[in-house]
């Protein structure tokens, strides 16, 4: 795996944000996912940065859509990449091997 | 949101290059809105507006495309260098005016650095010396042969020392019969002071003399055989063991040595100039010198000397103004042509304006538009600063013909060096920040406006800026017919040298002729003249006075004829000049000195516990302006003619007269230098300020005759269409060139008005820092705007013509 194809905490929660986003993944459905389902606000800023660096990166792809019936400036949308599919299931195959067998607290108590 | 969060956010947007973290904010703002009420999604919104800020603060810039800045900034570098490989013509005339405007600022400001600083630059082809006394003042004898303690260094060796004794001599060469001075020195003067012979061998004994470099080649044609000859010198004969290399002659100041020996082992050491040679620098020399005068207090004032110091002796307070002026005039030279590169850059940038609609239209911000017109001027002014860095290379070549006052056997080298090119480097930024920014404003107005312009010449930036051209082209006119005319006035009141700013005297010489008589003298130059005993060559004549039985004062004596404080400018405060030698006139601080106070005249003075002078008069100070101790005592005329200086200010005659009155009765005082030659040297100041001047004038109003012929070039090509039509309809030619000179009138009169202004603001200013700079009258405005129009006719031959051959027919057809 090349370097690049490395993903940092922030990225992998923001890639699998996007997936759960959908269709719908604009920057506000991702803060969404991730602060709803991640239970982490990292900030709607360090968000689109983040998005903006997994598009530089190839895993992410966007476009701009039409803006909608009461006007405003046009949003944009992302969506994974191939790339950014593997890449995700990578982080999450070597954080399963990490934590495989581990007798972490949190796991026991919480379940 | 506040228009202050929506302000931040919108930059923060910019900087981070993102294009919807606003609306991102905002939809989220509004969910929460209705799910928590206003107050939690305001304080919701400012926490995401503060955090967005704070991640913009500390990423690096980029663009709205997510391309880093230096990347998009590196790109367009890359276009400007193959925009300007396309286009050659408009990089090579921006780079020549704005390269010669920074050449100039910088050769000027290295010239400043390097003639005011020894140690920066500036080689003179001297030993380094320190001066520690001088002849003639009273003092202990000192032993010359190392046992003195202030020789020693601290690990005992003896310090370099050289002791000279100077007298005037005749001398007889193969050529006639010549005054010359001569030095007697020390055994090893020579290799003391790291000078070398270009022939023969060192001086062993008496009645041996060496040539110096000048007298061997001037009198004796370089004769290769001269070593072992004999030579008359006053009633001895001696004989001839070398010649000296060029260049040498020693630390004494004002004329150089014609030949040296070695002196008797009776000479008297007090009379004797002493200089010790310091190859350590400036600092050590003189905190040395002051470890030692205190220790063991040798004789004398103990001053410094060191030649490689002040190349321009006891003028250089006088020449730093100079300088400094000059240095403004450059500073001027290189805002002309600022103004001239922007205005190309401006034009430039009219020129494509189409380019810059099409670059709006499909989405390219400001920033961009900034982006691309600073780096377009970036890499003009870097090509600038590197033709800069040659042009001041090149003037310092020249130097030598700038600095005549130099001249001699002297070499002053002007070095460009490192500091050159950062000086370059910063003015040539200066310089693309100048042209980058008007050039932007019109860039982006043109992009934005819908309105057709009519062409690069409607410009108002240009219009200015052509204005202030002429403007300071104009100054620069006035400012160099002053100095020329400066140079005018000062041939027209003086004859002779020049010493400081108060008066000028004609060194005569000293003779075993009598000369001619006092009065024949002074009726021969007219005017206000007079003679003094003071003669430069060997300083001012120093003795103790008294009043008899109380403290010795020390004091300087001159003895002068009763117009000397006429011609120095200097009125009696009260009593009258003193008309026999046994009289005097005293200064007003040693009257005070001497507990006089308001009652010295008709006192007694006791010179040199010897001489008793009555006092008839008291004056407030006879300045030389030199730094040395000025006169004190001024006694009746007592010496001969040929003995004396002649003063001469204000003389009726004419310059000319004046000279060929003096001519054949200085030949007959076989003078230690010609008196054309001295001439030449009290005007050379002069001639060095108007040399400059009009260096610099000349090239300011090249570069805006170069600026208003290629602004109205530019014009005309704009107007092809219009001219056409007119030619069309039957206009003749002189119409057309007469609505183009119109035209450029209104660019050139106000610009003429300013520069009339500030020339004379700059006259007031130079007469403050210079002095004897005439005032600007009518004439000078005159020549002034005889200049400028014949500049400005000069400037517009090439749009006229270009207009004349505009060919209706075909115009037309190509519409």
């Amino acid at each position: 795996m090349a370097k690049g194809d490395r993903l940092g905490e922030l990225e992998a929660m923001v890639l699998a944000a996007v997936l759960h986003a959908g269709d719908d993944g604009n920057g506000a459905a991702v803060y969404r996912e991730l602060t709803e389902r991640g239970g982490r606000d990292p900030g709607v800023a360090s968000i689109h940065v983040t998005l903006r660096r997994l598009q530089e990166k190839g895993m992410v792809d966007s476009w701009v859509g039409t803006p909608g019936p009461q006007g405003g400036r046009p949003r944009r949308f992302y969506r994974l990449t191939r790339r950014g599919l593997e890449a995700l299931a990578t982080f999450r195959s070597m954080m399963d091997g990490l934590f495989a067998d581990l007798p972490v607290p949190g796991a026991e108590t919480g379940g | 949101m506040t228009a202050l969060q929506r302000r931040l956010l919108r930059w923060a947007e910019a900087r981070l290059g993102l294009d919807d973290l606003g609306a991102t904010i905002d939809e989220l703002a509004e969910e929460r809105r209705h799910r928590d009420g206003s107050a939690a999604a305001a304080r919701w919104r400012s926490r995401e507006v503060r955090r967005a800020v704070v991640r913009a603060v500390f990423s690096p810039a980029r663009r709205a495309d997510g391309r880093p800045l230096l990347e998009v900034i590196g790109r367009e570098f890359r276009f400007a260098l193959r925009r300007m490989g396309r286009r050659p013509g408009h990089a090579i005339s921006f780079a020549a005016i704005v390269g010669t405007g920074i050449g100039i600022a910088v050769f000027m400001a290295e010239t400043q650095a390097d003639l005011l600083n020894p140690d920066s630059g500036v080689s003179v082809d001297a030993a380094r010396v320190t001066w520690v006394t001088e002849e003639g003042l009273a003092g202990p004898t000192i032993p010359l042969d190392g046992s003195e303690p202030w020789l020693r260094t601290n690990d005992g060796s003896v310090r370099r020392l050289a002791a000279i004794w100077p007298s005037a001599q005749v001398i007889e060469t193969p050529t006639g019969i010549l005054r010359v001075i001569g030095e007697r020195v020390l055994p090893g003067h020579l290799g003391a002071l790291g000078g070398r012979l270009r022939a023969g061998r060192d001086l062993a004994g008496p009645d041996e003399i060496v040539l110096s470099h000048r007298l061997w080649t001037e009198r004796f044609d370089g004769d290769p055989s001269v070593a072992g000859t004999a030579l008359r010198v006053g009633d001895r004969i001696v004989s001839i063991v070398g010649v000296a290399e060029p260049g040498f002659h020693g630390p004494r100041c004002c004329v150089p040595p014609g030949y040296w020996e070695v002196a008797p082992t009776t000479a008297d050491p007090v009379r004797a100039e002493l200089f010790v040679v310091d190859p350590t620098d400036d600092g050590a020399a003189e905190a040395w010198l002051g470890r030692t005068t205190m220790a063991s207090d040798p004789p004398g004032r103990p001053v410094l000397r060191h030649p490689t110091a002040a190349p321009f002796g006891g003028e250089r307070g006088f020449i730093g103004r100079i300088l400094g002026v000059l240095l403004g005039l450059a500073g001027t030279v290189w805002l002309t042509t600022l103004l001239s590169g922007a205005n190309l850059v401006v034009a430039d940038t009219l020129a494509r304006r189409e380019e810059l609609r099409l670059r709006t239209a499909l989405g390219a911000r400001s920033t961009e538009t900034w982006i691309r017109v600073g780096c377009e001027t970036g890499v003009l002014a870097a090509l600038s600063a590197m033709a800069a860095l040659a042009f001041a290379a090149v003037f310092a070549v020249v130097a030598p013909w700038l600095f005549p006052m130099i001249g001699g056997d002297t070499t002053i080298r002007v070095a460009i060096g490192g500091r050159a090119l950062l000086l370059a480097a910063a003015a040539g930024a200066v310089s693309a920040l100048f042209a980058a920014l008007p050039a932007a404003l019109v860039a982006l107005r043109v992009a934005s406006s819908s309105r057709v312009r009519r062409g690069p010449g409607d410009s108002r930036f240009a219009a200015v800026g052509l204005g202030a051209q002429v403007a300071l082209a104009g100054t620069l006119v006035i400012v160099t017919g002053l100095f020329v005319g400066s140079l005018r006035a000062f041939d027209g009141d003086f004859v002779g040298f020049r010493n400081g700013d108060a008066a000028v005297h004609f060194l005569t010489a000293t003779s075993a002729d009598p000369g001619p008589a006092v009065d024949d003298l002074l009726a021969a130059v007219g005017g206000a003249a007079a003679l003094t005993s003071r003669l430069p060559v060997y300083g001012a004549a120093w003795d103790s006075v008294s009043t008899g039985g109380g403290e010795r004062i020390e004091a300087a004596i001159e003895s002068v004829t009763p117009g000397f404080f006429d011609v120095v400018g200097t009125t009696l405060t009260s009593g009258e000049p003193a008309r026999t030698p046994h009289e005097a006139v005293v200064s007003l601080d040693l009257a005070a000195r001497l507990g006089w106070g308001d009652g010295a005249i008709g006192r007694t003075l006791l010179l040199a516990d010897t001489l008793s002078l009555r006092i008839t008069g008291v004056v407030e100070a006879a300045t030389w302006a030199t730094g040395e101790l000025r006169p004190s005592v001024y006694r009746g005329f007592t010496e001969t003619v040929s003995d004396a200086v002649l003063l001469a200010r204000g003389s009726a005659a004419t310059p000319s007269a004046l000279l060929a009155a003096l001519r054949p009765l200085s030949v007959a005082l076989r003078p230690f230098e010609t008196l054309d030659g001295l001439h030449v040297r009290s005007r050379v100041l002069e001639v060095f300020l108007a040399r400059l001047a009009l260096v610099f004038g000349a090239i300011a109003l090249l570069v805006a005759v170069g600026a208003v012929h290629s602004h109205f070039l530019r014009w005309v090509r704009a107007r092809e269409r219009d001219m056409a039509i007119r030619r069309a309809l039957g206009a003749p030619l002189p119409r057309l060139g007469r609505s183009i000179l119109g035209r450029a009138l209104l660019h050139v009169l106000p610009g003429a008005l300013a520069g009339g202004v500030l020339g004379i603001a700059a006259a007031r200013a130079l007469a403050g820092l210079v002095g004897s700079v005439p005032e600007v009258g009518a004439g000078l405005f005159g020549v002034t705007a005889g200049v400028l129009g014949v500049a400005t006719v000069v400037a517009l031959v090439g749009p006229i013509h270009r207009a004349g051959r505009i060919q209706p027919m075909a115009v037309l057809r190509e519409e």
